[in-house]
């Protein structure tokens, strides 16, 4: 009697439970592809990944199915410790950075150095990394990630190549720009586009000097060789002739005008250069005259020329590298005016 | 007037290093010098060869001896039975819309079932179509192939087992060009282009291309929602990919793991548009074991022209795009084109050359369909394309002169968001309606700064995909999040909800909002 009264009473508690289930529609795909996207916003990857999978069940060739099986792929690929770490991961990954505190930095690290060896422990290693080196300025605990990182186990040369660059990047604010370059280098990666910048950066600096050394040379030789004195206006004629100012014009102009008509917004930087050769070649070409006037020796002429050619090309060097400086004279001048 | 592109030329010369292998075993590819030194950089010479060439290659150079096959495409089996005509310009098989090509090419030609040495490869997927009903399948070959047939069908054992068409499989047939690279040399490369028509919205299909006995492997493409349909989808937003290879693998495979159902690109795939040296790398840039070109041939990718692609022959070629031409427009109408995609409509525009962005053809273009948008079935509504009108830092900044030609259609038409590159980050601007001057007036706004009530349109910088960085400057107005990194970003519309997710190369979120109308 008893039993049949348990009985009894529990069909009157699972009875209308069931007709409750029983009347709700059952979850579209949509629906389950809905919930798993917002489990993944409540860094839940263990239900997203129950729910990706019943949608993928539920329409295997659905449109939408294709995305619930990009976002299984990526979940499984980081499932390690039953989704505890990835979980973690993904709580620390929508922390705004710059709210990022020393505090939260160094407790998420020590989170993860109880990971279990895996992608998700490798991948934390590179938020923190870069939650130090952009987010607080940390830039020796960055280094030490970056290089934690890098060491990761199976570590893909693509993550290779980026923890080695943020390696550099904190290396270089720490002690400058040759040593961030020794960073890439010793990785064995000088040919990556980080590399190439950075010795971008090395000779720029010093070769803009040795520009501007080369230029104020040819000037300051123009002067003492005596080029400039005493020219004649026939002289000065036959140095700026019209034969002479025409090619000049054909060689600097004629690109410089095929990208203006292209579109001028791109031809800004060949203006400078084209104008940069131009000044340095008028130069040149009066100091030539006036040498001629002089009857100055051969050698010396020589190697006046040779000055006026690195000039030049100490001229368009500048004008290459400096392009955006004197852009942004020429702005500052024209708001003034 | 904004900074010229200085940075852009420091970034091209050549100093000898060879790029890496061929993509497949035998394929006659030449691989010329890319990459660069920074003495090269100074020497001006340089700069005027580049400028020479890239006026040649615009007054066009190339000769053209188009050819015509006998034989037109034909859709077979379970698709569509239409014969088709068998010179260009072509109605595909199904389609409603006739298919142009370049008059650069060496030659071209319809399928003939002529196979070539090798796998086809560089398989990529778009849409010249409506997006509910048709996609276009464009590939490489060997030089001298010239089978241009794809097989396709619901099930993927049955488009594997096949070599012809059947009931469960239909075969479409389409052309194939061959054209030289301006910068390659004498490299020659035959692509393949097919229209598929007739298919059935938002449904998956697989699918292979080649010809008799050389088949590429499986791949599967969905077609879109019905236009006016509120089923959500995701695209990535991307941009400006070029001169690093191995980091725009990194980036795309991030931007894959989202799965998203096409990709919105920027402009800037590449450094050089006249390279095919550069676009084969592009294609075929690796992370791991993802390969760029397996993610696009399971996902349409939509570019808007960079000052780098330049409209060159290879970008015209490669990308199969919606061939709708207004006045002078360049490059068989695909200087700027229009498709939808569900209940968004997306405008593709172009700002390179100058004449283009500010020509009258593409404003009355821009407005005729800003105009016909049934906003109650369509509602969203997006133009991208590759200079930006807004951008606070990086080398180049704001364009103004864009801003003030389009901004008063966007701000007419309530354009929800106008993506851009060009500047080598990522920045998010606050809703923006109108101008004040040169400066747009910032209108307003909800949490996170975004629009209420359709209030002002979102202007978002995404060129962090593997060119070099630029600086971020956050000083201006107009914006509110900017950051130096590499990034991409998911935007996913849910009916009449909207959400953007911006993440960074290392998974972190950039920034995350949410609007709806």
């Amino acid at each position: 009697m008893i039993r049949l009264a348990l009985v009894l009473a529990l069909l009157a508690l699972v009875g209308p439970a069931h007709a409750q289930t029983k009347g709700a529609p059952p979850p579209t795909p949509t629906d389950l592809l809905a919930r798993a996207q917002a489990a993944e916003r409540q860094h839940d990857p263990r239900s997203a990944e129950r729910l990706y999978q019943q949608a993928v069940a539920l329409a295997p060739t659905a449109r939408l199915a294709r995305r619930a099986r990009a976002r299984l792929r990526w979940l499984r690929a980081r499932s390690e410790g039953d989704y505890a770490p990835l979980a973690a991961l993904m709580k620390f990954q929508t922390t705004p950075r710059r709210t990022l505190d020393d505090a939260t930095l160094r407790a998420f690290e020590q989170t993860v150095h109880a990971f279990p060896q895996g992608r998700v422990r490798c991948e934390s290693l590179a938020v923190i990394a870069a939650g130090y080196l952009y987010g607080t300025g940390d830039a020796r605990s960055a280094l030490v990630s970056y290089r934690a990182w890098r060491d990761c186990p199976g570590i893909s040369d693509g993550d290779r190549v980026r923890a080695t660059a943020g390696a550099a990047a904190a290396r270089e604010r720490l002690d400058g720009i040759a040593a961030s370059l020794d960073e890439i280098d010793g990785a064995g990666l000088g040919a990556r586009p980080e590399a190439v910048r950075l010795r971008s950066q090395i000779i720029g600096r010093t070769g803009s000097w040795l520009c501007i050394v080369a230029l104020v040379s040819f000037l300051l030789l123009g002067f003492a060789s005596g080029g400039w004195a005493g020219l004649a206006p026939s002289r000065l004629r036959r140095a700026l002739s019209l034969r002479r100012v025409g090619v000049a014009v054909w060689v600097l102009a004629t690109p410089l005008l095929l990208m203006w008509f292209y579109d001028r917004r791109v031809a800004m930087q060949l203006m400078y250069v084209a104008a940069a050769c131009t000044v340095v070649v008028l130069l040149a070409a009066l100091i030539g005259a006036g040498l001629e006037t002089k009857q100055a020796s051969t050698g010396w002429r020589n190697a006046m020329a040779t000055l006026a050619a690195v000039a030049t090309f100490a001229g368009a060097f500048i004008a290459l590298y400096r392009t955006r400086l004197l852009f942004d004279i020429m702005l500052a001048l024209a708001e003034t005016r | 007037m904004p900074a010229g592109d200085t940075r852009n030329w420091f970034q091209i010369t050549t100093d000898g290093r060879h790029t890496a292998g061929s993509p497949s075993p035998g394929r006659p590819m030449q691989y010329a010098a890319r990459t660069m030194t920074f003495k090269a950089r100074a020497l001006a010479g340089i700069v005027a060869a580049c400028v020479i060439a890239g006026a040649l290659s615009w007054i066009g150079c190339d000769g053209n001896e188009s050819t015509v096959a006998p034989d037109g495409p034909r859709v077979e089996g379970a698709g569509c039975l239409e014969q088709m005509p068998s010179q260009f310009p072509y109605q595909p098989g199904c389609c409603d819309y006739e298919v142009l090509i370049p008059d650069e090419v060496i030659e071209s030609g319809f399928d003939d079932g002529t196979v070539g040495a090798g796998a086809p490869d560089h398989v990529h997927l778009s849409w010249a179509g409506p997006s509910h009903t048709s996609i276009t399948v464009s590939w490489r070959s060997h030089r001298d192939g010239t089978a241009t047939q794809v097989l396709y069908g619901k099930s993927a054992d049955a488009v594997s087992d096949a070599s012809g068409p059947s009931d469960d499989v239909a075969r479409s047939t389409g052309h194939h060009v061959l054209y030289s690279s301006f910068l390659d040399g004498a490299t020659e490369t035959r692509m393949h282009e097919v229209h598929i028509c007739g298919l059935e919205p938002s449904t998956t299909y697989h699918y292979k291309v080649g010809g008799p006995g050389n088949w590429s492997t499986v791949s599967d493409f969905a077609t879109a929602p019905s236009p006016g349909d509120a089923e959500s989808f995701r695209f990535v937003l991307i941009g400006d990919s070029r001169d690093d290879p191995p980091m725009w693998a990194q980036v795309a495979e991030a931007a894959a793991a989202q799965g998203p159902d096409f990709v919105v690109f920027t402009g800037d795939a590449v450094g050089f548009g006249v390279s095919q040296v550069m676009w084969n790398e592009w294609f075929e840039a690796s992370s791991g074991d993802f390969v760029v070109q397996d993610w696009l041939s399971t996902t349409p990718f939509m570019p808007a022209n960079g000052n780098h692609d330049n409209l060159a022959l290879n970008y015209v070629v490669q990308f199969a795009l919606p061939q709708q031409v207004t006045g002078d427009e360049q490059v068989q109408g695909e200087e700027w084109y229009s498709f939808t995609y569900g209940n968004a409509h997306f405008l593709a525009l172009n700002d390179t050359p100058e004449a283009s962005a500010l020509g009258a053809d593409q404003l009355g273009w821009m407005e005729e369909q800003l105009s016909s948008i049934d906003r109650t079935q369509v509602p969203w509504v997006f133009a991208y394309h590759h200079r930006s009108t807004y951008s606070c830092g990086g080398s180049h900044g704001s364009d103004l002169e864009l801003r003030k030609a389009w901004q008063p259609l966007f701000d007419k038409y309530e354009v929800d968001m106008v993506f851009s590159g060009h500047d080598h980050l990522y920045e998010r601007s606050k809703p923006i309606r109108g101008l004040d001057g040169d400066e747009g007036i910032v209108a307003a706004a909800g949490p996170d700064d975004t629009p209420v009530d359709q209030s002002g349109t979102l202007y978002v910088v995404s060129g962090g995909a593997g060119a070099p960085l630029y600086g971020a400057d956050d000083t201006c107005e107009h914006t509110h999040l900017t950051e130096s990194t590499r990034n991409f970003s998911i935007v996913e519309i849910d009916g009449r909800t909207l959400r953007l997710t911006t993440s960074r190369l290392d998974g972190s979120e950039l920034e995350s909002i949410e609007f709806a109308k």
